[in-house]
Parts: structure tokens; C-alpha cells; sequence
């Protein structure tokens, strides 16, 4: 496991896009996934920990099977998680960012948005604690 | 005469005269860039924009809101126009999403692009937009 080496300041340029943990960073979610296709990391961003990460939008996150938010907030809900959260009308999700088997500890979400199937928004909705 | 900005970075000024600009006509436009370019300089939706011949590169969720039109444009590669389409949850709070209004794409070519907005859109965008394989690519070279 490749850990990316920098600082909680670190910008998105410095880290490696192909990491497969990412502890105390902040980058912007959709710099992390075009330069993680851009270094052959696929078309979605699979198989890794996020902890004590800032992640940074604008990003609708497409949340896949193996994702798990741990302590993780996701930003400014205004009180109600649905104004975080996105149906998607079709089979696949264009735009939006996907995430397979990634976990996100102690991670700060800031204008990000998250869609998924039916089951997942739903839970989201219930179990995520609101401000 | 003071520089009212003199301790900008030369990104930041270059970030600045792109969110000036009100034409945008052969380029590629990364839009995620674009949206925080704008929110840096204080202003969290694009508007009153125009983009001819571009192509429109994510990946972003774009907020289509008033005033945005498209005109003969290829909304993504896809057979099945919902699968560009998200609808929120909420009527008076949309994060991660790109705000657009005002804005005018002519003969644009959209790259990872889905688009969000009112049940009302929703229902006109999927009644009415055309995908990659219904439009000609634009012509000329792109900047």
C-alpha cells in the first residue's frame, strides 16, 4: 500500500493520483479522478482510504458498492441531508465521480453531492447525522 | 490609481479574466475549473455566458437555470438521455453541482456531463436534447 506522503496542506497537483491511501490531505475530488485516469487508475476511483482528507467540489460522487463513511462530514447540510443528494434518472451515472470499495474516515466533504441507488440515498438520509 | 488586487497570484488574475469573459467560441472548457474560478471571485453560478463550438468537458453536474438554452448541441455519449440526468432531492439547496443561468450553448460537444434542475427541465431535457451520435461534431480546431 502506497501512502501519499504530504502534508494536510497539500494540494491536489502534489499528490499521487494512483495512491491507494490518502491520510491528512486536501484536493478536489474531480482533480483526484481525471488525473487518476490520466495515469491509467481506470474510470473510477476504487480502492482506497481517505483519512482526515478535506475534499473539495464542485463533484456529484456516484457512491458504488464497498463505500463506507466513517465519522465523516459532509458538509454544510442546512439541516436535511436530501440538499446533499441526487437521483440518478438513468442506469449510469454520467458526470458524477464513481466510488467503489473506498473508505472515508474523519473526512470533511465541502461542495460535494452524492448519488447512488435508492438504498443508499435512503440510508443517507436516516443515518447521517444533520446540524 | 491603486491596483485593487495586488496581491493576486497570476493564476488568480488569469482565473479572474476568465470569469469576465462573456464569450467563449472553439475552446475547451473544463467546467469544474471554471465553477471554482467563479466562486473564488464570489460568484457561486455561472451566468450570462456563451459558448459556440466548444466542447464542455466534466466531470460536473451542471444546474441548468434560468435562461440557459442549448442550441444544436450533443449533450453526451450516451443512448439513453437519463442517464446524463439527476434529479435532487431537495428544492432549495443543490450541492456539488455547477449553477448555469443565462448562459447559451451553441453546436457544444458536453464530456462527462449530466445535468440537474427542476422536475420541469428534467422532463424538457428528456423530451428534447439531442446525444452525441444525433449532431455532426462542430467544425474548425479547437483552441
Amino acid at each position: 500500500m502506497t501512502d501519499q506522503p504530504f502534508s494536510p496542506t497539500a494540494t491536489s497537483r502534489t499528490l499521487d493520483p494512483l495512491a491507494k491511501a490518502f491520510t491528512g490531505a486536501t484536493f478536489s475530488l474531480f482533480d483526484l479522478y481525471r488525473a487518476s485516469i490520466q495515469a491509467g487508475g481506470g474510470v473510477m476511483i476504487e480502492g482506497r482510504a481517505f483519512t482526515d482528507c478535506v475534499i473539495e467540489g464542485p463533484a456529484l460522487m456516484l457512491v458504488l458498492e464497498g463505500v463506507h463513511f466513517e465519522s465523516t462530514n459532509f458538509g454544510p447540510t442546512g439541516g436535511d441531508m436530501r440538499n446533499m443528494l441526487f437521483q440518478p434518472l438513468g442506469n449510469v451515472g454520467i458526470g458524477a465521480i464513481p466510488v467503489r470499495n473506498c473508505t472515508f474516515t474523519r473526512c470533511q466533504f465541502q461542495t460535494l453531492g452524492i448519488t447512488g441507488n435508492e438504498t443508499l440515498l435512503k440510508m443517507l438520509i436516516e443515518q447521517v447525522p444533520v446540524g | 490609481m491603486t491596483d485593487p488586487t495586488p496581491t493576486m497570484s497570476p493564476e488568480e488574475v488569469a482565473g479572474r479574466a476568465m470569469v469576465a469573459r462573456t464569450s467563449f467560441e472553439k475552446e475547451a472548457v473544463w467546467l469544474p475549473s471554471l465553477a471554482v474560478q467563479h466562486w473564488n471571485a464570489g460568484q457561486m453560478a455561472i451566468d450570462g455566458k456563451t459558448f459556440t463550438d466548444c466542447v464542455i468537458e466534466g466531470p460536473a453536474v451542471m444546474a441548468v437555470m434560468n435562461g440557459t438554452t442549448f442550441d444544436n448541441c450533443a449533450m453526451g455519449t450516451t443512448t439513453d438521455v437519463r442517464n446524463l440526468l439527476y434529479r435532487p432531492l431537495s428544492t432549495t439547496k443543490l450541492a456539488g453541482v455547477i449553477g448555469m443561468s443565462d448562459c447559451r450553448f451553441v453546436r457544444c460537444r458536453f464530456v462527462q456531463v449530466g445535468f440537474t434542475g427542476s422536475d420541469a427541465l428534467l422532463e424538457e431535457l428528456q423530451g428534447g436534447i439531442k446525444t452525441m451520435s444525433d449532431v455532426p461534431k462542430p467544425s474548425g480546431t479547437l483552441a
